[in-house]
């Protein structure tokens, strides 16, 4: 325990913002059930009795990374209202408390209430499925995962991904308190666009004839001929560590960077 | 408990303080007094670490109050001119919020509840304007920092209300504890400050104890057309006129507040003078 983080204050945090915010959690929880489910009733009945698995795990991640942006997006709306923001910065729990406070309430309380609403409106759709594909075979199929390990590779990778989108999400919050979601959006967006042209610049500035070279952040490839192939690539050292990296490092940066922010942050 | 050194602060390109300086010790109730954007509500920001100094010094207890660390945020407390409460019952609120204050007396929260007159059972966001600003008052009270800062306190209370207020606050300064009450309302502070500060410009226009001003300045109705003629300070009232004068028999009178306010700003150089030696 130091001067600037006490377990037990983040413990009274996180009840304080429990008893504050439940009435607003309960209506966000069953607005998530209501939309899955107009979702999944649209889909039910727009796909000919024809159904895939891996299609009920694409809604599943695009309902997460959707819900997940809009709701770490309002986590320091307070922040753009004179009234509330003055509440919550002369409250006595340090920045670092308070940063906490609301990752748990993101990453944990959010992400466990998206899967259980899900989950739970996933069965409903299941239960609906087999009762039809047993009562009518001709009429009704249901296509399990055909490829499951490469699925569920790229699934975590996404799943890798929505906590950084989330982070950032959450970072934007505090930049900007309010339409965080639109603003933050939007630069999201203006940063992948720049990223993508330096990614072209250095290309064509890498290897101007523009033929026989392929690369990544791993390795360059050098086409000679068809079968002479030069290889430049890092050690698995590296390549293990910037994999490594690229999974888990974003989240933790955001915060830093909306941690480094609330300090900043007048009212 | 409060040092102030050379405080500058602006809005972008609008200069607030100018290099303000100012000490407020425990035991007091000050009243901050100015006209409106004069940087009131500025200055009672920077102390409690909402605003950040542009330069100069803000220690508040010894701390730092920008930093806003839960070791200073838990010694101060401060109500708003516009605050914020949830949507939860009185009985809600201070489970989750008394925890943060160490000193925080249950007894002396349901007793000021009682003397402001709130009823316990109502959910916060189902008071009126008045008694929210009440309860976080009495909530205020009763979390017993060594510094309440008040921001326009009176607005939106009634006349009964104003009384009490003035009657709870009195008997809640303690030789510990330090009061800034902001105001632009001077009537509602009478017989509560114990001293009284006047900014204007982002300067301190006027800073003395209400002992210093009784024992040097005296107000009071007139009818004498000579001592009327030498008054610091005159003004025409329903009974002859009201003078702001020297208190030459060294008698302790009673100042009106919002008289000395007006004359201060309007004949700051004549009452300045009068304290000089």
């Amino acid at each position: 325990m130091t001067a600037n983080f006490s377990i037990n204050r983040l413990g009274q945090l996180i009840r304080k913002q429990w008893i504050e915010n439940s009435r607003w959690y309960l209506y966000s929880s069953l607005a998530i059930v209501g939309l899955l489910g107009i979702v999944f009733t649209f889909w039910l009945f727009s796909n000919n009795g024809y159904y895939q698995e891996d299609v009920i795990y694409i809604f599943f991640l695009v309902g997460l990374f959707i819900s997940g942006a809009i709701f770490a997006s309002v986590s320091f709306s307070s922040l753009g209202d004179k009234a509330k923001a003055t509440y919550w910065l002369s409250f006595p729990a340090s920045h670092l408390e308070k940063l906490l406070c609301h990752i748990f309430y993101c990453v944990i309380v959010f992400t466990a209430v998206y899967f259980l609403c899900f989950f739970a409106v996933r069965s409903l759709v299941m239960l609906y499925i087999n009762d039809m594909v047993a009562r009518y075979p001709d009429e009704y199929r249901f296509i399990p995962l055909q490829n499951k390990a490469e699925f569920w590779q790229m699934y975590r990778a996404f799943i890798y991904g929505y906590f950084g989108v989330q982070a950032f999400y959450l970072m934007g919050s505090v930049f900007f308190p309010r339409l965080s979601i639109i603003i933050t959006s939007a630069v999201g967006a203006a940063i992948v666009i720049i990223f993508i042209t330096f990614l072209a610049i250095l290309n064509k500035a890498m290897f101007p004839e523009q033929t026989g070279w392929s690369w990544n952040i791993f390795y360059i490839d050098h086409y000679q001929g068809l079968a002479d192939i030069h290889r430049y690539q890092l050690s698995p050292f590296w390549q293990g560590t910037i994999t490594f990296l690229i999974k888990f490092i974003w989240a933790p940066v955001f915060w830093l960077i909306a941690w480094v922010r609330l300090k900043e942050k007048q009212v | 408990m409060i040092e102030i050194q050379n405080l500058h602060f602006s809005y972008r390109k609008k200069k607030v303080f100018t290099g303000l300086t100012l000490s407020l010790k425990p035991g007091h109730i000050y009243g901050l007094l100015g006209k409106n954007g004069t940087g009131k509500s500025t200055l009672l920001r920077n102390i409690a670490g909402l605003l950040f100094p542009g330069s100069g010094s803000v220690k508040v207890l010894g701390h730092t109050p920008s930093k806003r660390r839960p070791a200073f945020l838990q010694q101060v407390f401060m109500v708003p001119e516009e605050f914020y409460l949830p949507d939860v019952s009185i009985h809600r609120f201070v489970g989750c919020n008394a925890p943060f204050y160490p000193l925080f007396s249950q007894e002396q929260f349901e007793k000021y509840l009682k003397d402001f007159d709130i009823p316990l059972s109502q959910r916060l966001q189902q008071m009126s304007y008045g008694q929210k600003k009440k309860m976080l008052i009495a909530f205020g009270l009763a979390c017993n920092t060594a510094l309440l800062l008040m921001d326009e306190p009176t607005n939106g209370l009634d006349i009964m209300s104003k009384s009490q207020f003035r009657k709870t606050m009195a008997s809640a300064v303690n030789d510990n504890k330090c009061i800034l009450i902001s105001t632009h309302q001077v009537k509602d502070l009478e017989n509560l400050i114990d001293r009284i500060t006047i900014i204007d410009e982002g300067a301190i226009l006027f800073d003395k104890t209400i002992e210093e001003i009784n024992s040097r300045l005296n107000c009071k109705v007139s009818f004498d057309a000579s001592e009327i003629s030498n008054a610091i300070y005159r003004e025409p009232s329903m009974r002859g006129e009201t003078i702001i004068q020297l208190n030459y028999d060294g008698d302790e009178g009673k100042m009106d507040l919002e008289m000395l306010y007006k004359a201060v700003v309007l004949r700051g150089d004549e009452i300045r003078a009068v304290f000089k030696n």
